[in-house]
């Protein structure tokens, strides 16, 4: 079989596979797939800025939790939700990139990492002071998609949402990486010097991968609130921003099946292993230790030859 | 009178206490394929870095048919027709020969860098194999440049400098690292160059290189210490005293 069958008939066999989950897995398992395409959100996310961009970022968390604030403030206190709240928040996470990405894409390699995890705690430490909003440590409770008994308030239908939405963000991430656009973010991981002489806005091009991630970065924040019906100043963590990173790396870097694959597997790992111990993030760390020394290139790595 | 191409005056440039430039005064007119010699550490390079915006000077300035390139920063002097070749080849190693080539063309189309694809990326690929055939490397679209002898990768470079259209293209010693034979090759496609491309070339290869020149330009410590025909330099005692004199008999190794 070709490589492109193989794509083909994998996506196919996984897209209907997840479509007809709610059919045959139990309402735990289920909850725990879902809990995972959300992650693929973020992973997503953190793939277009990592994987197709070449900057490390540790700061994916920043979006993830404007989402998912956003979503859950507009529930709390105004009572606006369902998608014009889902909107709402991918829109302050699509502005919060853009001002965010005019500062830190002005350093490069480390320091951009760096100043990634500083936003990220900024804003952890907002929401975990200012109390009267936020709800401080203790977060928000009752967020939710749609009113009690409503469609979207049943597990299944909220499972397909968020399928939904991960299809949808997965084909713009092929897009993406198949446009100019797309074409033009390689050539700045691969050499940005040789982009600028080439006449190519270097920063202008990493800015736009950057909104576009916040984006989804704020989608996935929002449906993780609505998902958990509660939040706390924890989505804002850099280990929340780690655990998309090494789902990408796992899944494979710079793949488009690569951050979801990660994200099933390392979400189903933590659900199956929090409830025997309380090591997770000491096999997080084996995983993170063993994909770099097996499958540099990440799981989707192993069964591609050459390059990405 | 015609606009030179390139002029710069009174153009200093020193990282930290080191003088690295010192000075210079250099014109470049149209069409011209001007050479500059120069030792090790003369400051040629540093020279290409600033026309090129890579590094900013302290003081002077430097013009491009007349208009200041101050400021400038390397992509849109890049857009304005001033390309280079860096003295370590610099390509898109891991991309394939063809994901080079188109690169370079796509930075020369309005949306070069759309989301949706447009009409134009059929005519880019099309362009893209006549390219490919143009520079006899029908066939090898797909090979991974990183995997193409070094010689080929110069060629590469070339190739996309070339696409991009350039006014004023500074070539930084495209001979290095190549044999006698990959040398010869591309000292043909430079000499073979339209004349509404005007050519700074760095190049050690003494003898190639005034056969290609127009005018020659000897830099010594950050400086133009002369400028003249082929001949004139040849001819001069202290060109002969700062650098070929100390170099003619590398001549053959370079």
């Amino acid at each position: 079989m070709t490589r492109r069958r193989l794509a083909v008939v994998g996506t196919a066999l996984a897209v209907a596979a997840a479509a007809s989950a709610p059919l045959w897995l139990g309402g735990y398992e289920l909850g725990v797939l879902n809990l995972a395409l959300v992650m693929g959100l973020l992973a997503i996310s953190t793939n277009i800025v990592l994987g197709f961009g070449g900057l490390v970022t540790l700061g994916q968390g920043a979006f993830f939790g404007l989402g998912a604030y956003t979503a859950g403030l507009l529930s709390t206190y105004a009572d606006v939700r369902g998608f014009a709240a889902v909107a709402i928040a991918v829109a302050v996470g699509t502005v919060a990139a853009g001002l965010v990405g005019l500062v830190v894409l002005r350093s490069q390699g480390l320091y951009f990492m760096m100043l990634t995890i500083a936003i990220a705690q900024l804003l952890y430490a907002v929401a975990f002071r200012w109390r009267e909003v936020s709800g401080g440590p203790e977060g928000l409770v009752g967020v939710y998609f749609g009113q009690p008994g409503d469609l979207f308030d049943r597990p299944e239908w909220f499972y397909a949402l968020t399928l939904v939405c991960l299809v949808v963000c997965t084909v713009i991430a092929w897009r993406l990486r198949h446009s100019p656009f797309g074409r033009s973010l390689i050539g700045t991981r691969e050499n940005a010097g040789k982009m600028a002489a080439l006449g190519f806005d270097v920063r202008g091009i990493q800015l736009r991968a950057f909104v576009a991630a916040g984006a989804i970065a704020a989608l996935a924040g929002a449906l993780f609130a609505y998902y958990n019906a509660f939040l706390d100043p924890s989505v804002f963590g850099i280990d929340m921003s780690a655990l998309a990173l090494i789902m990408v790396l796992l899944g494979g870097s710079g793949t488009i099946a690569g951050p979801i694959i990660g994200a099933v597997i390392l979400t189903f790992l933590q659900s199956s292993l929090t409830s025997v111990s309380s090591a997770w993030l000491l096999i997080l760390g084996i995983v993170y230790v063993l994909v770099v020394i097996v499958a540099p290139r990440g799981i989707v790595g192993l069964f591609t030859r050459g390059r990405s | 009178m015609t606009t030179d191409a390139l002029t710069i005056r009174g153009l200093h440039k020193r990282f930290r206490s080191l003088r690295v430039i010192t000075g210079l005064d250099l014109t470049v007119a149209q069409g011209e394929r001007h050479v500059i010699f120069g030792p090790n550490g003369a400051g040629k390079t540093t020279l290409f870095n600033v026309i090129s915006g890579q590094i900013r000077q302290e003081q002077g300035t430097i013009q491009l048919f007349g208009e200041p390139l101050d400021r400038v920063p390397v992509f849109r002097r890049a857009r304005r027709g001033v390309v280079r070749t860096q003295q370590v080849s610099s390509v898109f190693r891991e991309l394939t020969l063809r994901e080079n080539l188109e690169l370079a063309l796509q930075a020369q189309t309005a949306h070069s860098t759309a989301f949706l694809p447009r009409r134009g990326e059929g005519t880019l690929s099309e362009t893209v194999n006549e390219v490919l055939e143009e520079w006899s490397w029908g066939g090898r679209g797909d090979t991974v440049v990183g995997t193409l002898a070094y010689g080929e990768q110069r060629r590469v470079e070339l190739a996309t400098a070339l696409l991009q259209k350039p006014r004023l293209l500074l070539l930084d010693e495209p001979m290095a690292g190549l044999t006698e034979q990959e040398s010869d090759r591309i000292a043909e496609t430079i000499a073979a160059l339209d004349r509404s491309i005007s050519v700074l070339l760095i190049e050690h290869h003494v003898s190639i290189a005034l056969q290609i020149a127009d005018r020659v330009s000897v830099m010594h410590q950050g400086t133009m210490v002369a400028s003249g025909t082929p001949e004139q330099i040849s001819d001069d005692e202290l060109v002969r005293e700062v650098y070929l004199g100390t170099s003619a008999g590398h001549e053959g190794r370079n």
